[in-house]
């Protein structure tokens, strides 16, 4: 297995003489003019040029520090040095040639600061069960440290641990947007944490679900202003989501107009990833879009043919509370000794 | 006649060992797997390290080739492990999260799944406390298994990009089986997946989902968090940790695809507390589960406890400091993030200590 340059980790009080002597010899040493480049990428700076020099023993160390940053260098009509991660915005680096330091240089570019879109479920009435937000970037966040930037507060104090901080945390593909649970073991009734200190939402009160400023995203600028989303909470929702009430509008024959889903209740955001329409058996190709909680649409890629088709629902799909198309979030077996194991619910409509 | 007979014995050592090696690794092949994450680790043998890969869906087995045994590693102490880490990188430690540690059980050696603010993974091995390499992953030996198609296919945007993500969250090797569990972006529910090793693309990928019972009353299929694999009384079990607390166990036998496992509860592991890693140490005869906590102090099961509770909270069980269930022990250690055999005496930790300093330093079983 390939392994890349590094150098050797320093602890212990004779390292620390030895750092200390050397920041002094570092800062003492009178650094050269060098011709250097940075190479953007967009927003991230991915490699340092040395230009037509050619460095066999070139290394870069963040300002002060005695570690070499992992890399590859290659020669060709000067030295370029690409670190395994981009160089960081704002920070300072300094350039050796094995320990005598050439140069100190800092990338700098205006980036763009990441603004909160949208908070699914856009309504403002929750029930107490509910399960989980969906927040929305403009642009690509970076993981790790989304829980420290989100509070939940009820009559101006903060609910403390009203999320459940998950490793790893759930983003999707583009990591714009972010799945935040409720703590699910106080939703769970007779659970200890439900039993002791009962659900985190209480019906009739009104919340603010709060995304501090701080947060980073992909391109390193921090969500420069917070996002408050206030909502109120009702009385506990145990009924499963059904099909049948759902209505859907007839689109024309031979166009491409859009498939209006009415599911007659606020759903889950996801809820439109849970879904497909079939024609003849096969499915058919097309977009489902989020209109708002209660409404998707869908767009076919070809035109409608007159015939019959059929929106199918994966049962794994689920409202505000958790609950699915099969069963509750959680069962009273004394209630509902058995569910269904059904994997797709159907609705049937007509083109004519 | 001595002499012949032991280069006998130690060719045929030699030769069913490289049978061995020969029949793990006969899938591998040479060249990038493209690996997008690094969610989780896991050591099988030979130095074969399974990488758990979200983005794509996958589990890669990479060869390490690390394969010299070392019986008598010094302990591991690095203080500021993320510092260093980032000094490493080239970056600042809020810029880079530590996804995973894993020990290859040969040499000793641990391995570090670290991933940047912009999403690109690194695989850094600590040969001791002053030596950290990063592990190349664009020129190696390797084998891969796909996820079912539930996960990878379903849901795209227009761009082709998969909007439902299966967050793997713990992954383990044990007995020819490569095991994970992980958190969906959409749904609350529990699937753990089991898949033979060497990956056989053509072989059925058992995939599961696992209950819990708040006594024995209310029951939901919740997303397992973390899990480790024993053996109790002569039977294989999976001892699984949800993220809404309870512990649960179930025979490993149970492993079929499609079916439904009822998780027998046998703790709740206290309020406002996210399980994060557990490990199984033995001393005496006894093993015991090492339990890495979010809100809580390292706890110590007896697993024997585990295997004679037999009331599966059919009943409302006295609290105790909001746990319930069988006893446990909590070790003076809290804030731990990470937990992993060292050897048969001595387990890692990675520790936030009170001042601050992310720690990695080794204990040892006279806290078993």
């Amino acid at each position: 297995m390939a392994t890349l340059p590094y150098g050797p980790l320093m602890t212990g009080g004779y390292k620390f003489i030895l750092l200390v002597f050397l920041s002094f010899w570092i800062t003492q040493s009178k650094a050269q003019d060098y011709d250097f480049l940075i190479n953007w990428h967009g927003e991230e700076a991915l490699s340092l040029l040395i230009k037509e020099i050619e460095l066999s023993e070139v290394n870069v160390r963040l300002s002060g520090k005695h570690q070499k940053i992992a890399g590859t260098i290659t020669a060709n009509e000067g030295t370029l040095f690409t670190p395994y991660f981009p160089f960081a915005n704002n920070v300072t680096y300094q350039v050796f040639n094995d320990e005598q330091l050439l140069f100190s240089f800092t990338p700098q570019k205006d980036i763009k600061s990441p603004e909160v879109k949208n908070v699914f479920p856009v309504t403002d009435e929750l029930p107490v069960n509910f399960l989980k937000f969906y927040i929305e970037f403009d642009q690509s966040m970076a993981g790790g440290h989304v829980y420290d930037y989100l509070q939940l507060i009820k009559n101006g104090a903060e609910v403390e641990n009203a999320f459940i901080p998950l490793k790893p945390e759930l983003w999707d593909a583009n990591k714009q947007i972010v799945t935040v649970w409720i703590d699910p073991g106080r939703i769970k009734r007779d659970l200890g944490p439900n039993k002791k200190y009962g659900a985190v939402l209480e019906a009739g009160y009104s919340y603010q679900l709060i995304i501090g400023k701080g947060l980073k995203a992909t391109n390193g600028a921090d969500l420069n202003a917070k996002f408050v989303k206030s909502f109120h909470v009702f009385e506990r929702d145990e009924k499963t989501p059904s099909v049948t009430s759902w209505t859907l509008n007839s689109p024309t024959n031979n166009s491409r107009e859009m498939l209006l889903i009415d599911m007659q209740e606020v759903m889950d955001y996801s809820s439109h990833h849970f879904m497909s329409v079939f024609y003849n058996g096969n499915e058919m190709e097309g977009d489902f879009e989020f209109i708002s909680d209660g409404e998707i649409s869908f767009f076919p890629k070809k035109s409608w043919q007159k015939g019959e088709y059929v929106l199918k629902i994966a049962s794994k799909a689920e409202d505000l509370a958790g609950n699915n198309f099969n069963r509750p979030f959680d069962r009273d077996l004394n209630k509902l000794p058995n569910v269904s194991e059904q994997k797709f619910y159907e609705i049937k409509f007509n083109i004519l | 006649m001595k002499k012949k007979l032991l280069t006998l014995f130690l060719g045929l050592c030699f030769t069913s060992a490289l049978f061995a090696e020969e029949a793990l690794k006969s899938g591998f092949v040479k060249g990038n797997p493209e690996i997008k994450s690094i969610n989780a680790l896991s050591f099988g043998p030979e130095g074969i390290l399974f990488i758990g890969d979200s983005e794509n869906a996958k589990v890669f087995a990479l060869d390490t080739k690390d394969e010299l045994v070392n019986n008598e590693k010094a302990d591991y102490n690095v203080a500021s492990f993320d510092e260093k880490i980032a000094a490493m990188m080239g970056t600042t430690i809020d810029n880079i999260t530590i996804n995973d540690i894993a020990i290859n059980p040969l040499s000793k050696t641990i391995y570090v799944a670290v991933t940047h603010s912009n999403g690109k993974p690194a695989l850094l091995k600590l040969l001791d406390n002053d030596t950290m390499e990063l592990v190349g992953l664009t020129d190696v030996f390797y084998s891969a298994q796909s996820l079912d198609k539930a996960i990878a296919s379903e849901s795209k945007d227009r761009r082709g990009r998969s909007l439902r993500m299966w967050a793997i969250s713990d992954l383990n090797y044990a007995n020819g089986k490569v095991m994970l569990t992980g958190l969906s972006n959409q749904e609350f529910g529990s699937t753990f997946r089991s898949m033979a090793f060497p990956f056989n693309q053509n072989q059925e990928m058992s995939s599961l989902e696992i209950y819990h019972a708040a006594h024995g009353r209310y029951e939901t299929d919740s997303p397992v968090k973390s899990f480790t694999t024993t053996n109790m009384q002569g039977k294989d079990y999976i001892v699984a940790s949800y993220t809404c607390t309870p512990l649960v166990i179930f025979p490993a036998s149970d492993l079929q695809s499609g079916k439904h496992v009822k998780g027998r509860t046998v703790a709740e592991l206290g309020n406002w507390n996210t399980p994060l890693d557990m490990i199984v140490m033995e001393k005496e005869n006894e093993s015991y589960l090492l339990l890495a906590n979010s809100a809580r102090a390292v706890m110590k099961i007896k697993l024997s406890n585990v295997a004679n509770f037999n009331g599966s909270l059919t009943e409302p069980v006295e609290e105790r400091s909001g746990t319930a269930g069988v006893d446990f022990i909590a070790l003076p250690f809290v804030n731990v993030q990470q937990l992993e055999k060292l050897d048969e005496q001595r387990f890692v930790m990675l520790q936030r200590k009170s001042d601050g300093n992310l720690t990695l330093w080794t204990s040892n079983d006279r806290w078993l």
